[in-house]
């Protein structure tokens, strides 16, 4: 059984008052995803927004993620998202396990918050202005430098545009499924977690051991920490995964050196972790975050190669807070639709811009996202959508598009497809295993999601025996097979509520571009892939309540 | 003449916070970062940089604070 209730925070944005309360009745599930789908779930009416961590976040190297859980701006339905920077460590030292925001404020606000105490602020001054403004005034005027975490909003989310990211420490984001809109809608501009506490664990050689275990698994992450995710393009390209002009291709000539030429020095870790995978590069003299996934959806799906192009439209898609993943498939479906040029950057920057404005009909049709935007100006075929969210740039095979069609990934950090894919290259495609492996890897994924250690290095939280050692040394230990047990629950009960939210896979549009074009298992079926679908809805999802 | 810690190379830090956690634990035996007689500090907005603060009243020369940072920033030297 494990002793470890979490210390909640409760934000009523409403009433802008706060409450701290100890969930005794959290406690079995253990961390992470484990006491945010209870959270959500238990104010589920109310349409909350729940950030939890786990028992090893802030304190343990590469358990440094915050996972949020929320009803996406995109498609209403449950969504989880995966933020880095200072966030988990700040939450913890400030006394909070999770955060439950409910309500709506009046007016733009921000949160100051520390141990025992939410001040709530006018935000209004943060309003229409960019990405990096926004983030030099909080910076200089919030919490004390070092000791803080700071979550904000960009120009995109104000203006309802729902795939707006929730950033973090500047550079880093909760990506995807529009969390950024998601506290526009409620009028939360920011928020400030101070980082002024301290913990005794009182078993601090069992610590030590457990510390420098981890931190010797974590360190062998050489690929990441020099290219950071973006070498996965290289694996990519070798297996002809890479989407090129609106997948019309399923790969490209590398003659601009992207890869390298955008392998840069300047990197960021999150806090608590040795890699320092998020790679920056500088343009106009300020520095831009980039990953795998922004770099594939704003070069090649636009024909863009060139480290010059790509990077202006991953700088205006920060600057103005639009999420650089769903802005490239948006962009390279008008491409299309449009019967514009593929690759014409000055095109790009000028869509965006209008996109924004949000003034002309299709602006505003493609600014609920692109599932929406096609119910009013077709193209469904060749639109990358799948399940309410524009498709993750890579084309790998059945599992990571099953990933997708399921809901089970937002970002390559949680699809366990992509790699499931790539071992299933070896062979026979039986649509059975392939579901069957799948919901083993979302399994895995759930335990890490529970400790919670960072999707990039799931080798080594996704591994019962590590997650076991850990949790039992810091002092929040559970039995091998209860662990096992919470997991099988979790899963479930993520299913439960991804049906409660409206998400039926049944219902989930394919479009027809991705059985035309030859993935790495040659061409798709669409009738293998809806076989997978029926097999996982007949054996897990069906079956919930 | 006494050895002390110093952030020799910041220019590499990748801002993980290690040292912070780190000095705490082997200087008082729990885990804080604001009570960490090292505070990284952003140099400031919109840049990947960073700067040690090392409080000097103490001591300092701890080859583990060192030996933890995955950039190789710190040193141990005569003051």
């Amino acid at each position: 059984m494990a002793h470890h209730p979490p210390t909640v925070l409760h934000l009523d944005l409403t009433n802008q008052s706060f409450e701290v309360r100890t969930h005794e009745d959290l406690a079995p599930w253990v961390g992470g995803l484990g006491w945010a789908l209870a959270l959500f779930e238990e104010y589920l009416e109310e349409d909350p927004i729940v950030f939890a961590i786990g028992p090893l976040s802030g304190i343990i190297p590469g358990c440094s993620k915050t996972i949020a859980v929320f009803r996406s701006p995109q498609n209403g339905f449950l969504t989880t998202a995966l933020g880095g920077g200072h966030l988990a460590r700040s939450l913890r030292f400030a006394g909070y396990q999770a955060v439950v925001i409910k309500g709506a404020a009046e007016k733009p606000v921000i949160i100051n918050l520390d141990k025992e105490q939410a001040l709530f602020k006018d935000g209004a001054y943060l309003m229409n202005k960019e990405t990096g403004q926004v983030f030099d005034l909080l910076l200089s005027s919030e919490g004390v430098p070092g000791q803080r975490s700071v979550l904000a909003t960009g120009l995109a989310a104000e203006q309802g545009i729902t795939f707006s990211p929730l950033y973090i420490d500047e550079f880093f984001a909760f990506p995807r499924g529009g969390l950024g809109t998601a506290f526009s809608q409620r009028r939360l501009k920011g928020l400030v977690v101070s980082s002024s506490g301290e913990e005794d664990l009182g078993t601090l050689k069992q610590y030590e051991e457990i510390f420098s275990l981890l931190l010797s698994k974590v360190q062998g992450f050489e690929e990441l920490e020099r290219r950071g995710t973006l070498k996965n393009l290289e694996v990519e390209r070798k297996i002809s995964g890479v989407p090129f002009e609106n997948l019309n291709e399923p790969n490209f000539e590398d003659q601009n050196q992207l890869v390298e030429s955008l392998t840069s020095p300047a990197r960021l870790s999150c806090d608590g972790c040795p890699v320092g995978c998020l790679h920056l590069v500088l343009h106009d003299k300020n520095y831009v975050p980039y990953d795998f996934e922004s770099v594939v959806a704003l070069g090649p799906l636009l024909g863009l190669t060139s480290k010059e192009e790509v990077v202006q439209l991953l700088s205006i898609a920060y600057r103005v807070g639009l999420d650089p993943t769903s802005l490239g498939v948006i962009l390279a479906y008008l491409t299309e639709k449009e019967k514009l040029s593929f690759g014409d950057v000055e095109t790009y920057l000028t869509l965006v811009d209008a996109l924004l404005d949000g003034k002309e009909d299709w602006a505003k049709a493609l600014g609920l996202g692109l599932d929406e935007g096609v119910k009013q100006l077709g193209g469904a075929e060749f639109a990358l959508t799948l399940g309410g969210m524009e498709f993750l740039p890579y084309f790998n095979g059945y599992a990571s598009i099953l990933s997708q069609v399921l809901s089970l990934s937002a970002t390559s950090e949680e699809n366990r497809g992509f790699l499931l894919d790539l071992d299933l290259l070896k062979g026979e495609l039986d649509p059975a295993l392939v579901v069957t492996a799948l919901v083993a890897e979302e399994k895995k994924k759930i335990l890490s999601q529970l400790l919670i250690g960072c999707g990039y290095l799931s080798l080594v939280f996704e591994e019962t025996a590590t997650a076991f050692a850990a949790l039992e040394r810091v002092g929040a230990g559970v039995g091998h097979e209860e662990l096992e047990d919470t997991v099988e629950k979790i899963f479930a009960q993520k299913l439960s509520l991804q049906k409660r939210s409206g998400f039926n896979p049944h219902h989930v549009k394919i479009p027809a571009r991705f059985f035309s074009v030859p993935s790495p298992h040659g061409l798709l079926e669409e009738g293998k892939l809806r076989q997978m679908i029926k097999i996982y809805c007949e054996n897990y999802f069906d079956a919930q309540p | 003449m006494a050895k002390i810690l110093k952030a020799a190379r910041m220019e590499d830090c990748i801002g993980c916070g290690l040292c912070e956690l780190v000095a705490s634990r082997v200087t008082k035996g729990k885990l804080s970062y604001s009570d960490s007689l090292i505070q990284i500090r952003k140099v400031k907005p919109g840049q990947p940089r960073f700067k040690a603060v090392i409080d000097y009243g103490q001591k300092t020369d701890y080859k583990e604070i060192r030996d933890i940072c995955p950039a190789n920033c710190f040193e141990i030297a005569e003051e």
